[in-house]
């Protein structure tokens, strides 16, 4: 797997991995993900920092786990990255559009302009 | 310096070539008598070289020979010494490497001898298993199979030693660092610890600047360690990190609290 | 466990399987060669014995003297030559790394060794001669047939088995230099390649007068060495006992210096 030469630890971008899989619809609800060991030799990545990563899913209710089994991905899991994304990108990305386009003097109205001919497209 | 070494983990050892990395390896292996000190292996003096000793090291030097004779007979020969060989092991291993399940060695190239011996080195499953620049000589895919290999293999009573130049080729597989220069430890500390302790992001903040423990300026910003004020988890520059650890012995150690 | 501590017979034969299996070309060719130059030593020895006795009628049995002498001369020369190969995969580091780290006592990695170039090589020795002579024979009776009845087998008998006793007993005592020489590897690689070749230089060369005189210059008062006449059981005893001892002393040597080996000479 390519890491993003940004700064965010290993151990969360590969919570992004997963969370990018589950909306992207490749783990429906309940359904395995792969165990520690097996991920890890997927990303090339030591398998504590695997551990990480899904202690990281885990405490955050994406994953949990049935011992001897495996981890399985919970109930409801895509609704709720979904809804934590478009938190986050609100609160930090869009400041930053923002911030931007009242430098550039870009009014609301062209901003809604501009996106719904975006959305035409 | 004085190091102990855990079950389970992957231990980096890092440095610029001729730092002493081969040293290191050989002195833990037992190759070589410490002039002063001990390394023990489990209470044992590994420079005693005892086979029960032995049979819990396996070492992949950088250059090694293979007699030329087929895989077959090379373990038929050699698994006698190394009580958890597994044969189902080492095929598995050859598969993830892509080959052949009996080879001839001495017809192999170089890269490919390297993947068969680590591949029979993996299988002897002994406790302590040392690299020396395992990723020399072989190619992208080669190395990404490599780390997919380590990664794959790792496990609660294995320690791993890999020692390399090339830091980018194995960063992510690394539990712990070790880093020597001109025949120095320069450090010695567990990944963990040092994302927990110390941020590595890039800034043209001169506040941020200033608070820096240790500044690198390039083109586009300057480079900076700050202590890590937990809000701050970021990626681990090894050469960053190494440069931190060689110019500000003092400063680093007591960031890390060690 | 203690299978693995202690030393271990089964683990020391396996090692010699080893260290035959992982070169057999190298063995085939030394077998090969030392077969080649008793046989092409014998046949030609016989040949000029027959071609002498053609023409001088003389009643000589060269066969047995000249033979027996080449013999030695050979033992001495491969004997030392395939000594001093002894150790030669510790003669670079990655082979030095695999010997060391190859998980068994030293005393079974010296002694599967000597159990190659000593008694094993000896065997194969006595082995080769024997075939050499029966192609000498062989091959006399299809070239000379009408001379047959002169030629014989060669035989250890009275008096050659005193000789070949004495003979064997100086052979292992410098043999056992050589052994010493094998596991001295480099570290001043250049005078000890140096002086090798230098004692090797005179020992080829005085080696073979001195055989040649004690064995057959004997009977022809060419040289005559009265201490050697007179070849009696005290005097063998001696000969094996100072043997014995100069064996000794080289063995242990040897062996301490395998203990201490290191892989590389360190510069600190």
């Amino acid at each position: 797997m390519e890491f993003k030469e940004n700064n965010k630890p290993i151990y969360l971008q590969l919570v992004d991995k997963i969370c990018d899989d589950v909306l992207a619809g490749r783990y429906g609800d309940d359904s395995r993900i792969p165990s520690v060991r097996e991920f890890a030799a997927q990303v090339e990545v030591n398998a504590n920092t695997v551990m990480r990563t899904y202690d990281y899913l885990q405490q955050n209710g994406i994953i949990y786990n049935k011992r001897g089994i495996g981890y399985f991905i919970s109930a409801g899991s895509s609704e709720f990255i979904r809804k934590e994304r478009m938190e986050r990108f609100m609160n930090d990305e869009i400041g930053e559009l923002f911030g931007r386009l009242r430098l550039l003097g870009v009014t609301p109205d062209q901003l809604l302009d501009m996106y719904t001919e975006y959305c035409n497209q | 310096m004085s190091i102990d070494l855990s079950d389970g983990l992957v231990y980096g050892l890092l440095g610029p070539n001729g730092a002493g990395k081969s040293t290191l390896l050989y002195l833990i292996a037992g190759l070589l008598t410490p002039t002063c000190g001990k390394v023990e292996l489990n209470g044992t003096q590994t420079r005693l070289r005892r086979p029960e000793t032995l049979a819990d090291i396996f070492i992949v030097p950088e250059e090694f020979d293979l007699p030329s004779i087929r895989l077959s007979r090379y373990v038929k020969l050699n698994t006698r010494y190394y009580p958890n060989f597994s044969e189902s092991d080492m095929r598995r291993h050859l598969e993830m490497f892509s080959m052949d399940s009996d080879p001839n060695l001495g017809r192999l190239s170089m890269g490919q001898k390297k993947k068969v011996f680590m591949a029979f080195a993996l299988a002897c499953n002994t406790k302590v298993l040392l690299m020396d620049e395992p990723t020399n000589g072989l190619d992208i895919p080669g190395k990404s199979v490599f780390r997919r290999f380590i990664a794959s293999n790792m496990n609660e009573d294995r320690t791993v030693i890999i020692s390399t130049h090339q830091v980018r080729d194995i960063d992510n597989l690394l539990d712990h660092i070790v880093m020597v220069d001109t025949h120095r430890l320069i450090c010695s500390a567990p990944m963990s610890l040092i994302s927990d302790r110390l941020t590595f992001t890039t800034t043209s903040n001169p506040d941020r600047i200033a608070q820096a423990l240790f500044v690198q300026p390039t083109v586009s910003g300057t480079n900076v360690i700050l202590p890590n004020d937990g809000n701050d988890d970021t990626r681990v520059d090894l050469e960053m990190l190494f440069q931190f650890a060689l110019e500000k012995p003092e400063l680093f150690n007591s960031q890390l609290g060690i | 466990m203690d299978k693995i501590k202690n030393f271990n017979p089964g683990r020391m034969m396996s090692l010699v399987g080893k260290i035959i299996m992982e070169q057999p070309k190298v063995f085939i060719m030394r077998m090969l060669l030392l077969l080649g130059a008793l046989t092409v030593g014998a046949v030609f020895v016989g040949m000029v014995d027959v071609e002498h006795y053609r023409w001088s009628r003389s009643d000589r049995d060269w066969a047995h003297e000249s033979e027996l002498a080449y013999f030695m001369v050979m033992l001495f020369v491969l004997g030392f030559v395939y000594t001093s190969m002894a150790f030669n995969e510790a003669r670079n580091k990655p082979g030095r790394i695999s010997m060391l780290m190859l998980p068994a006592r030293y005393s079974e990695k010296y002694s599967a060794r000597f159990i190659i170039y000593v008694p094993l090589f000896l065997i194969m020795f006595a082995a080769a001669m024997w075939i050499a002579d029966a192609v000498r024979v062989f091959s006399l009776s299809i070239f000379y047939p009408e001379f047959m009845h002169r030629v014989e087998f060669l035989t250890i008998s009275e008096d050659n088995y005193r000789d070949i006793s004495q003979i064997l007993a100086v052979f292992v005592a410098m043999q056992s230099f050589y052994w010493l020489g094998a596991i001295l590897w480099p570290r001043n690689s250049f005078i000890k390649s140096f002086s090798a070749v230098t004692l090797l230089g005179v020992f080829y060369t005085a080696i073979t007068p001195i055989l040649y005189f004690v064995i057959i210059g004997r009977e022809n008062n060419i040289c005559r060495v009265e201490w050697l006449e007179d070849l009696n059981p005290e005097k063998s005893c001696i000969f094996w006992t100072v043997s014995t001892v100069v064996c000794l002393v080289n063995y242990t040597l040897a062996y301490i210096r395998l203990k201490e080996s290191d892989v590389i000479q360190r510069l600190l």
